[in-house]
Parts: structure tokens; sequence; C-alpha cells
């Protein structure tokens, strides 16, 4: 039974209340002007991102020659076909299943994913383990590591060169007998008589663009997980000494979860970044020699366009990359997030909306 | 306290073996960063001879005559420069103005596809669009634009990377009360944007403009494919150039072309490296 008077003046406090959390929730009313705001990144985005994508996909299914643009013909799947033909073994016999595992025998498309992955792998593991110890050195506050953002920058630095520089740097300090790697090697240490040619090692190669792309993102990797564990509360690590932890124990119980979120960023960034590489391999060797051994998948792409004007083909391989790469970073995104984290946020909006509701039924 | 209880004169001692070796590993690391680098500046300095003969961490005397050399062949060192000027600054400017623009609209106001929008963003950043270059390339062919700059510069207004800095970014940043208070004295919403946000929101500004500046700098794949002649080439295409089998018999040459494409990210770096390395966490990981 309520009055008219007491009406009017829930009525007014549902109105404040509404405004508060608004406000809490930083947002403000005029949103028409958001879609003003917003407008260019929509209409940009549509032109050179979707509908690129989109005409990508198009080109992939047809034999578009960029000198021929006019006899251009739909053609299924023949491109994708093309590029997995000779993945599988022929048959099922022992022979045919070994030979399907022997590198050198791969086709060039076949090699170019197999290097993408090993050239990053054996860039990012290591990368990781070096990263995360150095981190737990410049955040311990045991260990009082003097001039922490001098080191910090120093070895950063290399993730600011030019990446096309820093593939010729290495090309011209490796690139042949009298190279200075060799100098170095024969001439000053005497490791050898006479000089290695390196680049034409095909593991070598593999491994020195490993090595190149360690040594360009280790420092950046440096960088975020010092903040991240900078994040993380000290008291945690007090009552964890006081119950005995030792150090080991401690980076295993503690470190580690809190920064679950952290290293999902970063191996998700690495890995869209790694499936792209292209500069450094490029420029130490266009052709990808030895042996298509440093062929990455963007080296084919831009071959098949730039070379062979096969545009079709080219722009299947850029599909093929695009889903690898995006299966393969929603997969880690959604595996490794943190699901306690998640249920925590569900449970409380839920019981937010559900306190609301209440309230608001209370007090009418 | 605690700490300082528990160690013992062993313990003391065990530390200072565990900071030397620290230590050392860090002074590794710093050469390994730095050798290459240096190397190549030492043999911008050297005649090709002396390159040839051994290698050397001491410069040597032969810089102008290899400056001369480099300066009179058609490497157009200074196209390229002028070049990326060009493209860097105006991509930019777009590339910071419109992200901020974005990340504000999505952060500010309330309309219907906020979240959506905001979600869509974020799986933006885990799709490498890049890969649709065969695509865009066609596109400007059609358009007649390619071996022209616009190709570089238009598409730096959607960036989605820079528009999840901005938004992570502007979370914490914003003061929403300065923002309700301008609106009462009558500020337009793209005034309160112009005079409000962007002076209140500099330090992010100025982080994301030096990475979208390095980003664009350094950029080498999409020019490669859409600029084709020599006059039009920014500096990672020139240096590209360099590699090649006509500069064999001025090795130092090259090494000059080498260290002035690297040394304006240098010189900028040694000035501001505090501000770059601290903005590198400023806004990917608030969350």
């Amino acid at each position: 039974m309520l009055t008219g008077k007491s009406t009017k003046s829930t009525g007014v406090a549902v109105k404040a209340g509404s405004g508060n959390r608004e406000r809490r929730h930083l947002s403000l009313e005029k949103g028409h002007v958001a879609y003003i705001m917003i407008a260019p990144f929509i209409i940009v985005f549509c032109i050179f991102s979707l509908y690129t994508v989109i005409y990508t996909l198009y080109i992939g299914f047809t034999n578009l020659n960029v000198l021929k643009p006019t006899q251009v013909k739909f053609v299924g799947l023949d491109n994708f076909e093309r590029f997995f033909k000779n993945f599988l073994p022929k048959n099922l016999s022992w022979e045919a299943i070994k030979e399907s595992f022997d590198y050198q025998k791969f086709s060039v498309q076949k090699k170019s994913i197999v290097n993408t992955w090993k050239i990053w792998l054996v860039n990012y593991i290591p990368q990781l383990g070096i990263a995360m110890l150095l981190s737990v050195w410049f955040s311990s506050s045991f260990l009082k590591i003097k001039l922490i953002g001098f080191w910090r920058s120093l070895l950063y630095m290399p993730n600011l060169l030019m990446p096309a520089t820093v593939g010729v740097i290495f090309f011209k300090l490796f690139q042949d007998k009298m190279a200075p790697a060799n100098q170095f090697l024969v001439g000053i240490l005497g490791v050898w008589d006479e000089g290695f040619e390196f680049l034409m090692n095909e593991t070598f190669s593999q491994m020195l663009i490993s090595f190149i792309q360690w040594w360009m993102w280790y420092g950046n990797t440096i960088v975020i997980l010092v903040a991240g564990m900078s994040s993380i509360s000290v008291s945690l690590y007090e009552s964890a000494m006081i119950d005995g932890a030792g150090g080991v124990k401690m980076f295993r119980y503690i470190t580690l979860p809190s920064l679950r979120p952290i290293l999902v960023y970063t191996l998700v960034t690495s890995l869209v970044g790694g499936m792209q590489m292209f500069d450094i391999p490029y420029l130490i060797s266009a052709e990808g020699n030895p042996r298509n051994s440093i062929t990455t998948i963007y080296c084919l792409m831009q071959r098949q366009f730039q070379l062979a004007n096969a545009a079709g083909s080219a722009a299947a391989i850029g599909v093929i990359l695009l889903l690898m790469t995006t299966v393969c970073s929603m997969l880690i995104f959604f595996l490794l997030r943190d699901k306690d984290a998640g249920m925590e946020r569900k449970a409380s909006r839920a019981a937010r909306k559900e306190r609301a509701l209440r309230l608001k039924g209370g007090r009418a | 306290m605690a700490t300082n209880v528990k160690l013992s004169q062993s313990g003391h001692f065990r530390l200072g073996v565990a900071r030397f070796f620290i230590y050392v590993v860090l002074i590794v690391l710093a050469i390994v960063a730095i050798v290459p680098v240096w190397l190549v500046f030492m043999n911008a300095t050297r005649s090709t001879e002396e390159i040839y003969q051994s290698m050397s961490f001491l410069p040597s005397k032969s810089l102008v005559s290899n400056w001369n050399f480099i300066m009179s062949r058609d490497v157009q060192m200074w196209t390229g420069y002028k070049n990326s000027a060009i493209v860097t600054v105006s991509s930019t400017v777009l590339t910071v103005y419109f992200s901020m623009l974005t990340a504000y609209a999505i952060e500010v106001y309330n309309f219907r596809f906020k979240e959506f929008f905001r979600r869509f963003i974020y799986i933006l950043v885990l799709i490498p669009q890049s890969v649709a270059i065969i695509g865009f390339v066609q596109f400007m062919s059609r358009l007649h634009l390619t071996n022209t700059f616009w190709p570089l510069i238009i598409p730096a207004i959607a960036a989605p990377g820079s528009v999840f800095f901005a938004e992570q970014y502007l979370k914490t940043a914003l003061v929403k009360d300065l923002i309700l208070s301008a609106r009462i004295d009558g500020c337009g919403e793209f005034g309160i944007f112009h005079r409000i946000m962007i002076p209140m929101a500099k330090p992010g500004i100025f982080t994301l403009a030096i990475f979208s500046f390095v980003a664009s700098w350094n950029n080498f794949f999409l020019p490669s494919m859409i600029l084709s002649t020599t006059d039009k080439y920014t500096v990672p295409l020139v240096v590209k150039l360099l590699k090649g089998d006509r500069f064999r018999t001025n090795v130092g040459a090259v090494y000059v072309g080498i260290v002035m494409s690297v040394l304006p990210v240098i010189v900028v770096f040694v000035l501001l490296s505090k501000q770059i390395v601290g903005g590198l966490t400023l806004g990917a990981l608030k969350e």
C-alpha cells in the first residue's frame, strides 16, 4: 500500500542510484557521439582490413596472375590442394611414412611450415627461460642487483633496431670466409685453420635466425615480466617465507600462478609475430638458401607473389597462415587463461545482479 | 627484519657468490647485445682492406671516404630518409589521434555495441591481419595507388593494437568528473576530447607515438610490396639495396649506410630509454 508521495521519492532515489552506478562504471550518456568517434576506425577497418581479407580469400580460390589479370578463373580448392600436396605419406607403408618425415625430401611448402615453427620455438623457449630468470633476479628484494634500469634498457635496445638492418648486420658478420665471425674464430681464437662458410650450412642458418630473434626479443619479454612481477603483492612472499618456503617453492607457487595472464600474453604475441617472420630470413637470403632451410611461410608467400606473379597461390598461403595462427592463438588463449578468475568474475557479476534486483524489489 | 636475522655468515657468503655470478651473466649478455652493433659502427670507419684483413673493436680513419663514397652513389640515403619521414610522421599522427579517439569513445560513452566493439578489438589483436597482404596489394593496384605512400598511411587510422593500448591506458588515466564538469560548462563532446582528454593523457600519447613511430619506421614488408621505384624507397628498402653486389668493392660504405639506418632510433633510445621502457608496460598489462 504505497501513497503517491512515497512512490515519487523512490523514483528519485532509483534515478540517483543508477546515476551513481553509471559514474562508477565510467560511462556517460550522449552515446550518439561515440558512433561519430568510432566511425573513422570502422570505415577504414572495413575498407582496408575486412575487405582485403575477404578479397584475399576470393583470390585464393582463383588462378589470378598479376601479369594476366583478365584471364582470371575460379579454380576452387586447387591452390590449397597444391600447397598441401605431399604433406602426408602416400600410403601407410613403413617406407612412405619414413619418407614423409625426411626433411630433405619435403616440398618447399612443407619445409616453410616446419622452418617457421622450428625457428620460432628454438627462439621462444630460451627467450622465455632466460627472461624469466633475469626477471626473477631483477625483482628479487633479496639480491638487490644494482643499476636494474640500465641493464634492462641495454638488453631491450636490440628490439628497437630496424629488423631489415639487423638482418643485414648479421649477414655481414657471417657472410663468407673473411667475415668478422670467421676473423674472430680463425684469427683470434684459432678454432679452425680456415674460415667456415656459415651461411652454406642449413642448421647453422636456421639457428642463426633463431638467435637473432632471441637477441631482438628477450629484452622485451624481460621488461614485461618484471612489470608483472612487481605487481605481485610482497606480503604473499613474506608470509610464504615465514612458513619456511624456499626460493624455488615461492617461484612455483606464487610467481608462476600470478604471472599466468602475462605469460599467455607474451606467448600469444610472440606466436603471432613469429608466424609472420619475414624481414630477417629474407635479408639473410632472399632465396631461402641453403636449400630453402630458412624459407618461412611469409617468404614463400612473397616469392609466389613477386617472383612468380601467382597471386592466387600466394593468397592461399596467406589464408592458410591466417587460419593456422588464429586457431593456435585462440587455443592458447582459451586453454591457458585463468579459469578460476573467469569463474569468479562470472559469480560476482551474478551476485551483483541479484543484489541489484533485491534492492529494487525491496524498495518498491 | 626476518631476512636479516636469518642470514648467517655463510648466508652472506652465498649471497655474495650469487651476486657475482649474476653480474657475470649480465655483463656477458650486455656484450652480446652491444657487440654486433658496435662492430658495425667501427667498420663504418674502416677501409675495405682493413675490414677484409681483420676485425677490430677500435675505430679507424676512413669514415669520411666511406661517407663520400656512399653519398656519391645512387643509394639515395637522403631520399630514403625523406620518404620514411613522410610515411612515418603521418601514419604516427593518424594512429595516435584515431586510436585515442576510438578508445575514448569506448571508455566514456554508453552505446549499444560498446561491449561487442570492445571484445571485437581484443580479438583483432590476436589475428594477424597483415596476412591479407595479397588482397591489399591487388586492391591498391586496382585503385592505382601502388608506388604511392597512401597505402602505407591511411590504414594507420584503424590500428587495433594501438586502440587496445589506448583503452587500457585510459581506463586508469581518465578523470570522469573533469569530463562531467566540462560538459556542465558547455564544452562540446569533441571539445572535451581535444581540450581535456588529450592534455590529461599525455604520457600515454607519448608512449603510443614512440611505438607507432618505431613500428612504422622499421616496417619492411608492406613498403617492399607497395613501392617499386627507388625514388619512393623508404629507409629499410634502401638498406636492402646496400646488401647488393655492387658494393662489394667498398664494404666500409655499406657499413656507413647501415649505421645511418639505425642511428636515429639509437639516438632516440639513448635520450628517452627510461620513458620507452617504462611505457612498454604502461597500458598493455593493466588487466
